[in-house]
């Protein structure tokens, strides 16, 4: 009944609008300008997207079950929530206070948590020092990004307590219930993660209700990473962010180091690269990342300088922009000054750079 | 060099931990690294793949693995990989082109290369095949290729045409399950002068016995009063996944204690996964599963195997019985019969093979996506294949039509014998072990404990000793985040 509960009150946004059919479409995220639409229309943005495992047989038995409770109307293609129906929804329910943002998260939540799945496995057994183990998720690009984290942070970590560290961290944002119920789908050493149904065992409740906790979880899990990249330097890697994905690979490795508060020198000294290597990194990273600030390489006074040295040439050449300036302003940080969005420069004077 | 005998086990050691060889391991290596084409039978559950993987290790250049069943190979790779053996690699219609093109592009730098028969033959992977050197072809599950076996497959008989094209390399055929009958076959398609090391497949430590009741219910008591006093890691095999799951919620009901799940093709790969390692990390007590469940599956302590349904052969019954016992101590393999169980397996045969008018219309339909979805997937391949080879023949298609037709009531003829034998096998007043295995050998080893309900043995005046427990999940959340990362 909590399912159907569930089902009841999204109906009741889009009833005398639309058919059931709508929602079993929206959860399931369907990808067509319609759903789009009305997921935005009706205030059901949250939801999108967010059961995309449902049964099309799944949802029609729950329909069948509203109406023959008489929850629900059904006149042809249009439907009505019946007086009790209503009052059973201005109750509080199990999802009344639940998080999720399927509009955002819908496209890489999956990913996200096949990845902290399979980052806790490997963890977990290098932990033991185990290296050798049946890994849970078996597809290769997640093996892939998984096996080259986890590189990343033996490389700078001594062990995993900085991982265990996050985990928990992340998990004290939960009520104990959903800390309990994600640290059961965990796999590693000394336990093998439960499946769906048997954890909808194990808690006495639906293994929709279970699916859907289980996603508003992970979902939880990426506003906080998203929101405080700061305070989870290696989870917050994780997250398929967009901005982020367009980076080139090794731009991401330099940027996951200035997260960690390294300086160039530093950044140049630990990946034994070039230091005009590490500085394209930076400035790739500003021209495709907005919230990223430069004011760790230009400060706001040299930014003014630089931009009305800009305004005065008339032009993005470099070597122009940088005859006006002082001595000490480098190429590099004019380019960053460049590289923010509002200063785009054409493809043809970039050429300059070699100068 | 790994020639002299210390060396041998040196190797095994390194590669897979194992101070010594299981009977007949040696044997076969040493075989085929003398270059000998060699055909060899070895029991289930008794390390087979060891006999190509340890060679292929050893030597020089690749070793391809013919293997007709795609979840059995990426099973084999995940192993090894787990094992720290990494340079392996499958090919399976189930990858897409960037994943096969990665594969063969690096194809020199794996030591062994798992490939489905039907892949074997496409122009492009052959070609590469051909450009490298090839150290073993290894045919894996060899019965394969013989129609009297109980898988014919017949993608398996162009792998003699793949033989001569890669220049003739060191061939193993391995099968785990071949009659005599079915040997000479073997031999006779490959057309190779073969050295032959066959070992008896009945297995010592595993004693047989066959419940017979009247209805469903008296089936499900009798699991009830046996798992309620024997505490041992437990398969329980079905025909069907909807009892299958019933009598799993039904048994997790009556025994609080013990932790009990299912397994089947029907469900999604990751929980698939989850389940399998459960059972084999011992998080479960009592798996119940079909006939998917198995395939690499090499959990040693398991006790006890029950089937509520009867398998559709002898050999899938040798087969699944062999997962019992692997460490070598006792076991016991209970069969549950209820009159009429062979009806489930007669109608599915039904399914496999297809009827005339199936046959009669298979050359004139255009559309190959809408036959795919009209037939079986076994049934498609039986019948492209069948076309294929008398029109390369040059037979017309009324000819072929009338082959086709007569083929199948062989294979029919074939299948319902096998289940006509399992059920003679059931109802049997004569030793089971001797019954069951007298197919494939004349003599047997004489058994470890018991050897069955005929000669010597009650199940339901049997209880084992020793418990082996499922370990239950730690506490709470904070504690169990402190276990998994070695915090405690």
């Amino acid at each position: 009944m909590n399912f159907d509960l569930f089902i009841l009150y999204l109906l009741s946004h889009v009833e005398n609008e639309r058919t059931p059919n709508s929602i079993f479409y929206m959860l399931r995220g369907k990808k067509s300008s319609q759903a789009i639409q009305d997921a935005y229309l009706f205030k059901l943005s949250p939801y999108f997207g967010i059961y995309p495992s449902l049964h099309k047989a799944t949802y029609e038995n729950v329909i069948r079950e509203l109406e023959n409770k008489k929850l629900i109307v059904i006149d042809s293609s249009q439907f009505n929530l019946t007086k009790s129906g209503r009052e059973l929804l201005n109750q509080k329910h199990w999802f009344s206070s639940l998080f999720w943002n399927g509009q955002e998260y819908h496209q890489m939540d999956q990913s996200f948590h096949q990845k902290l799945l399979l980052l806790c496995q490997t963890a977990s057994h290098l932990s033991y020092r185990q290296s050798n183990f049946i890994p849970i998720i078996e597809g290769f690009i997640i093996q892939q990004e998984v096996r080259k984290h986890i590189q990343q942070i033996r490389n700078s970590e001594e062990d995993f307590k900085p991982i265990l560290k996050e985990v928990y961290q992340l998990f004290s944002q939960l009520t104990t219930e959903e800390a309990e119920l994600y640290s059961l789908t965990l796999t590693g050493v000394g336990q093998v993660g439960l499946s769906s149904e048997q954890l909808a065992e194990r808690f006495d409740q639906s293994v929709h209700v279970i699916r859907l906790k289980v996603k508003s979880i992970i979902h939880q899990f990426l506003q906080e990473l998203i929101n405080h990249p700061n305070s989870y330097p290696w989870l917050s890697q994780l997250v398929d962010d967009n901005e982020n994905d367009k980076l080139m690979k090794s731009t991401k490795v330099t940027l996951n180091y200035i997260k960690k508060g390294m300086n160039i020198e530093q950044i140049v000294h630990s990946r034994g690269l070039k230091r005009s290597t590490i500085e394209d990194h930076v400035i790739e990273i500003a021209t495709k990342d907005r919230t990223f600030s430069i004011r760790d390489y230009v400060s706001l006074e040299l930014e003014e300088m630089i931009n009305q040295a800009i305004d005065q040439v008339k032009s993005k050449r470099l070597k122009k922009i940088k005859s006006q300036l002082p001595e000490s302003v480098s190429y590099f940080q004019i380019r960053l000054v460049l590289a923010k969005p509002n200063n785009i420069i054409e493809d043809k004077e970039i050429e300059d750079l070699n100068v | 060099m790994y020639k002299t005998k210390d060396t041998l086990e040196e190797a095994l050691n390194i590669y897979f931990g194992f101070s010594t060889f299981r009977q007949g391991q040696k044997e076969i290596i040493s075989s085929i690294m003398k270059g000998n084409h060699t055909l060899a039978t070895l029991p289930t559950g008794s390390g087979k793949s060891i006999c190509y993987q340890l060679p292929a290790l050893l030597g020089e250049g690749v070793t391809v693995v013919i293997s007709p069943l795609i979840s059995l190979m990426v099973d084999q790779v995940k192993i090894l990989k787990s094992k720290g053996i990494k340079r392996v690699a499958a090919l399976n219609s189930l990858m897409n082109h960037q994943q096969k093109q990665q594969v063969l592009t690096h194809l020199q730098q794996y030591k062994i290369v798992f490939c489905s028969p039907e892949m074997m033959q496409q122009e492009f992977v052959l070609n590469k095949l051909k450009g490298c050197h090839i150290n073993y072809l290894v045919v894996d599950e060899a019965h394969c290729i013989s129609q009297w076996g109980h898988e014919f497959r017949p993608d398996y008989l162009k792998i003699k045409q793949v033989h001569n094209q890669l220049g003739e390399p060191t061939l193993l055929a391995l099968s785990a399950t071949a009659t005599p009958e079915v040997q000479a076959d073997i031999v006779k398609h490959l057309n190779l002068d073969m050295h032959k090391i066959i070992y008896p497949m009945d297995r010592e430590n595993i004693t047989f016995a066959v419940k017979h009741l009247d209805i469903h219910e008296d089936k499900v008591e009798a699991l009830e009063n046996l798992l309620s006093n024997n505490h041992v890691p437990t398969m329980i095999y079905f025909s069907s996944r909807k009892v299958c799951e019933e009598v799993s919620r039904l048994l997790q009901g009556k025994f609080p204690d013990k932790s009990v799940s299912y397994y089947h093709g029907g469900m999604e790969q990751e929980d698939r996964l989850l389940i399998q390692q459960q059972f084999m990390y011992d998080q479960l007590d009592i798996i119940c599963c079909t006939s998917a469940f198995g395939m690499g599956v090499d959990k040693p302590n398991i006790r006890l195997v029950i089937h509520f349904h009867i398998p559709p052969t002898i050999e899938s019954y040798i087969q699944e019985v062999g997962r019992a016992g692997r460490d070598g101590y006792h076991c016991v393999a209970l069969l549950l019969y209820q009159k009429g169980d062979e009806s489930l397996p007669f109608q599915l045969i039904g399914n496999e093979l297809p009827e005339d008018e199936e046959i009669e219309q298979f050359p004139f339909q255009e559309d190959s996506s809408y036959l795919k979805e009209l037939l079986s997937e076994t049934k498609h391949r039986f019948l492209t294949f069948q076309f294929d080879q008398w029109h390369q023949l040059g037979f017309t298609t009324d000819d072929a039509i009338s082959k086709i037709k007569s083929l199948r009531d062989e294979r029919l003829a074939v299948k319902r014998n096998s289940i006509i034998t399992m059920v003679n096998w059931i109802k049997t007043d004569s030793c089971r072990r001797k019954m069951l295995y007298q197919g494939f050998q004349d003599s047997f080893s004489s058994p470890l404990s018991f050897c069955c309900d005929q000669c010597d043995f009650d199940i339901d005046q049997w209880n084992w000793k020793e418990e082996k427990r499922s370990k239950g999940i730690e506490l709470n959340w904070e504690e169990r985040l402190r276990i998994l990362f070695n915090r405690r």
